[in-house]
């Protein structure tokens, strides 16, 4: 299974938690790709690898800097995800109530709009908990796998 | 530590970095050359025993959530190549005070051994000193700067200034992050702490004589201020103070443009005018403007006042937007005050005149906080790695051996995610630097050996 996972990170943690959870995939026989949303081509997004998404929240419930310019350039070229699969992992605090957890799902919107199907729960991390953001994904990872696979045998499609 | 990167015969050896600072940038660094070079070793030299910087000292006590950033850095320390050297001030070996640093009892090196013992070093030592307040009056002992007060609540060893002798009238000048943080330790009583770690014997310092009076000179209007709508929601949501807002007398707009504050980087804190030009304050984008204000009119929102609990003295607060501090001075009977009859909780008044609305106000203070930035002191042990910030763009290289980076390289300017980026992007600089040749990495240097061996013995390790 083709794996790639997307990040969009201001201070770090996304960053990390991106990179644990490619260490455990590869560990258990995936091809992970891992790239900075920042760097990655809207336009390139496909049916043939599974996407993961890991975005924190910034500011008044925004995507962080970072990812800005992603935002901009896929809504400027509105790309046709259909076939596209992808699960997204949002980072977020509860100290910040009224947006808390809204940076990924800026990026959730669109893909959905663009006709992507996101499989497995929504996942959270909440940075006013005591659980460390990597913990939380590796848990939360494992359904993915599941929904990933699920999702590529019914066509017969790698 | 694995010996075979040791091995000095070794065809591409690995680079023995000193990293001098354990804050946000120090580590970022840290982690970015780690990833880049995984063989490479590392020495990350704090003058603290402890790591962390203001992460740790600097992050206001009330907010604990941001200091948890530092547990993506746990895994830095169980490295084999990273070892931490705490409890260690570097120097520059060319300064004037050079000499009293060497003197002194406490572990040193300068930064000349450590570019003779390692392949390159990166300074990531930060600005916290506070600025000092630039009018006349501006030293008297009534003032105390917001960093000492985050140093003193967050337990810091050298904070030694007792927050006894603030209230009960306060001036408060500054309004972005730093001085939001100080007006919500204003307006906070001890039950507000309950799930904040927080030196409990400062805090009381402070709550046995809380502020009642509390003016805040901001020198922008609202919209223009550099303060998260986010803090100022954070105050209108905590059930304490009332607050008063004068606004600016210019008409507030979406995008002001407020006279660079002369501490950004580019323009010299004591000139009159600035040296070479600087970026400026941001201009805000018109959503985050919107948000501000927004924010701030909530603060005098009627119902949030007759929400307050009732029978608990609120201090008043009083907004004071387009505001510039002019002088101070002591009221003559306490002309002779000193900083120690102060901390007792003497009155130490003063008065403060700022202009607002093109007049002269003046307001009676029992202390003054500044909340104007940062900088790196004279004496400072590295004050010539500090000179000529770069501000958000530039290089921080100082030479192929020698980088700085974070507040150091930028100016006070920029939160942790600005910190991260910078050092990503310098340590990166170094990593060119091997790449094209123009840095070596020597084997025959001796590394952590090579530094004086009563230093290594006293420093506060996880390695040996």
């Amino acid at each position: 299974m083709n794996i790639h996972i997307l990040y969009g990170t201001e201070s770090g943690n996304a960053e990390l938690v991106a990179e644990d959870l490619a260490d455990h995939l590869r560990g258990e026989g995936a091809a992970v790709a891992v790239t900075e949303l920042r760097a990655c081509d809207p336009s390139a997004l496909t049916p043939d690898e599974c996407y993961v998404v890991v975005c924190s929240t910034h500011g008044d419930g925004e995507v962080p800097n970072s990812v800005e310019p992603f935002v901009e350039r896929f809504d400027a070229e509105q790309p046709d995800l259909t076939g596209v699969r992808y699960a997204v992992f949002g980072l977020g605090d509860r100290f910040y109530e009224a947006t808390y957890s809204q940076g990924s799902e800026h990026l959730d919107r669109r893909f959905a709009a663009q006709g992507a199907v996101r499989l497995g729960e929504y996942g959270r991390h909440d940075a006013s908990s005591w659980d460390l953001p990597s913990d939380v994904a590796l848990e939360w990872i494992v359904a993915v796998q599941e929904a990933f696979a699920e999702a590529a045998e019914p066509a017969g499609a790698a | 530590m694995n010996d075979d990167t040791r091995e000095p015969d070794a065809a591409s050896a690995a680079p023995r970095i000193s990293i001098v600072g354990t804050g946000p940038a120090g580590l970022y660094t840290a982690q970015t050359l780690l990833r880049a070079l995984p063989a490479a070793e590392l020495t990350l030299w704090d003058r603290r025993p402890r790591p962390y910087g203001l992460i740790h000292e600097g992050v206001a006590a009330d907010h604990p959530h941001t200091k948890r950033i530092a547990r993506q850095f746990d895994r830095l320390w169980q490295s084999p190549h990273v070892r931490f050297a705490g409890g260690v001030t570097v120097f520059d070996g060319n300064a004037p005070h050079a000499a009293r640093i060497i003197g002194s009892d406490r572990p040193s090196v300068s930064l000349e051994t450590l570019r003779h013992c390692f392949d390159a070093v990166v300074l990531a030592t930060g600005r916290i000193a506070d600025r000092a307040l630039p009018v006349p009056g501006g030293g008297h002992p009534t003032v105390r700067g917001a960093g000492t007060i985050a140093r003193r609540l967050n337990g810091a060893p050298d904070a030694h200034r007792p927050l006894s002798g603030i209230g009960s009238d306060v001036v408060l000048v500054g309004a972005g992050n730093v001085a939001l943080d100080v007006l919500r330790f204003l307006v906070k009583t001890e039950d507000d702490y309950s799930d904040c770690p927080v030196d409990a014997t400062a805090l009381a310092e402070y709550t046995a004589r809380p502020a009642q009076r509390i003016t805040v000179l901001a020198r922008s209007g609202i919209a223009a201020g550099t303060g998260d709508p986010q803090m100022w929601r954070e105050l209108v949501a905590l059930p304490r103070g009332i607050y008063r807002v004068h606004e600016a007398g210019r008409p507030s707009t979406g995008v002001e443009s407020a006279e660079p504050p002369a501490f950004l980087p580019g323009t010299a804190p004591s000139a009159t005018a600035p040296s070479t030009p600087g970026p400026g304050p941001a201009i805000p984008d018109d959503r985050t403007a919107a948000a501000r204000l927004e924010a701030v009119a909530a603060l005098t929102d009627p119902e949030r006042e007759a929400a307050l609990p009732p029978g608990v003295p609120q201090p008043q607060v009083d907004l004071y937007f387009g505001a510039i501090p002019l002088r101070i001075e002591p009221v003559a009977a306490d002309a002779a005050a000193t900083e120690e009859e102060l901390a007792d909780g003497g009155t130490g008044a003063c008065t403060v005149d700022f202009d607002w609305r093109s007049e002269t106000r003046r307001v009676c203070a029992d202390s003054i906080i500044t909340a104007i930035g940062f900088d790196v002191p004279d004496d400072d042990p590295l004050a010539s790695a500090a000179v000529a910030p770069t501000g958000p763009g530039g290089s921080g290289r100082l030479a192929p051996d020698l980088y700085r980076t974070g507040w150091l390289k930028r100016g006070p300017v920029g939160a942790i995610p600005e910190n991260r980026a910078c050092a990503k992007s310098v340590a990166q600089e170094l990593l060119d630097a091997l790449a094209g040749g123009e840095l070596h990495v020597d084997p025959s240097k001796p590394g952590f050996a090579g530094v004086d061996a009563e230093v290594r013995a006293r420093c506060v390790t996880t390695a040996r």
